[in-house]
């Protein structure tokens, strides 16, 4: 059970209603799944696309798009959020962009990150900026198995369905990941 | 960020407290519906045939195939050991169109046929084709049955495969096009 579908305040009677309008074809059903489901869909995108917002706002539309052409698919055996979430997940995997930045990333770890204002000011609103670069600057795969296992709640056996990797693959650039985030935050301390 | 965070929990803490929500800085619904919008449009463009267009093809594939059939039996196989270099070439072409067959078929149908939903277009006619089709294939199959290396009919099996792709590819078409009218 992931920390996505947990997440009660997300899905509602309403919401199995939109499903069911969309399917039969009706886009303004489908646009109340996108109010609905867009500031989180964009958070998965932004971060496994590094913090690049471009990228991540056309991650997002074709995600959606991706969605409406095989919503007739979705049976409605998991939670909407969780069939797009995992959707999602499949078209970033697959975009040829992220693969050719990935390629980039893995010879420019030392590359700046955008920095976008995320999340509400408070006092650990620095900490977390820190924590969202550290990220953003990861290698591709890296950052990929990081996003999905430590924030999104996916499973390393999950992950390795998705990315295509082995299973101990996963567990290994898990383990890089945090390395790499506690080495640029500790670097981040001490400048 | 202080030497804490090296600890496992500091570090569950530190992940817990991201935002798993983030607004776009910018609406992309009317992006998103605009190329909705052109998307639909495309697939009426390319689904736009006459409803007969499906049944046709069937039956005039179906009427090819039975000819052939008959046709097909009465041509001597050769015996075993003198199959020349072109009956050799043509077995392992069936052999390879038999595979792609059968894995776009898994790909495109991923529901089996049963799961297609189809409305308009008098879809039992439509219904009706395949399974003319299908009866073509199980006819043809049990003539190579006992023909395995008749040229004639690993010829015709190749045409069958070929409609039978292309039928579903257009079955397909359509209920996505149904789907979205309806």
């Amino acid at each position: 059970m992931t920390s996505w579908q947990h997440d009660k305040s997300e899905l509602s009677a309403t919401e199995s209603h939109w499903v069911e309008k969309a399917q039969a074809g009706d886009r303004q059903a489908f646009e109340q799944l996108y109010r609905g489901h867009c500031d989180r869909i964009y958070a998965l995108c932004w971060r496994m696309c590094g913090g690049d917002k471009a990228l991540a706002e056309d991650m997002l539309q074709e995600a959606f798009i991706r969605a409406w052409s095989k919503l007739h698919l979705f049976r409605g055996d998991s939670k909407f959020g969780t069939w797009l979430h995992r959707l999602t997940v499949n078209v970033i995997l697959s975009d040829k962009r992220i693969r050719v930045k990935r390629l980039q990333r893995e010879q420019e770890l030392g590359e700046s990150v955008e920095r976008t204002m995320v999340g509400e000011q408070d006092v650990s609103a620095g900490l977390r900026r820190d924590l969202e670069a550290a990220i953003a600057g990861l290698p591709e795969r890296a950052r990929t198995v990081l996003v999905l296992y430590d924030i999104e709640g996916y499973r390393h056996a999950e992950i390795a369905d998705m990315t295509g990797m082995a299973e101990g693959s996963s567990k290994a650039q898990l383990h890089r990941a945090r390395k790499l985030v506690r080495k640029a935050l500790q670097d981040e301390t001490t400048e | 960020m202080s030497k804490r965070m090296m600890k496992e929990t500091e570090w569950a803490n530190a992940m817990g407290s991201l935002p798993r929500r983030i607004k776009p800085q910018r609406d992309l619904w009317p992006d998103i519906e605009s190329r909705l919008e052109s998307r639909q449009t495309q697939a009426v463009q390319t689904v736009a045939k006459p409803s007969w267009y499906m049944p046709a093809i069937a039956a005039a594939v179906l009427l090819a195939l039975t000819t052939g059939i008959f046709i097909g039996r009465g041509i001597d196989t050769p015996p075993a050991g003198q199959m020349s270099m072109l009956e050799y070439s043509l077995a392992g072409t069936v052999e390879t169109t038999e595979r792609e067959y059968q894995a776009a078929f898994r790909e495109l149908v991923p529901l089996d046929y049963s799961g297609i939903r189809l409305a308009g277009d008098d879809p039992e006619a439509i219904r009706g084709s395949w399974d003319e089709l299908q009866k073509a294939e199980s006819s043809l199959l049990a003539a190579l049955r006992e023909f395995p290396a008749n040229i004639f009919l690993n010829e015709k099996l190749m045409d069958l495969r070929s409609q039978q792709l292309q039928f579903v590819k257009q079955m397909v078409l359509l209920e996505q096009n149904n789907w979205r009218r309806t």
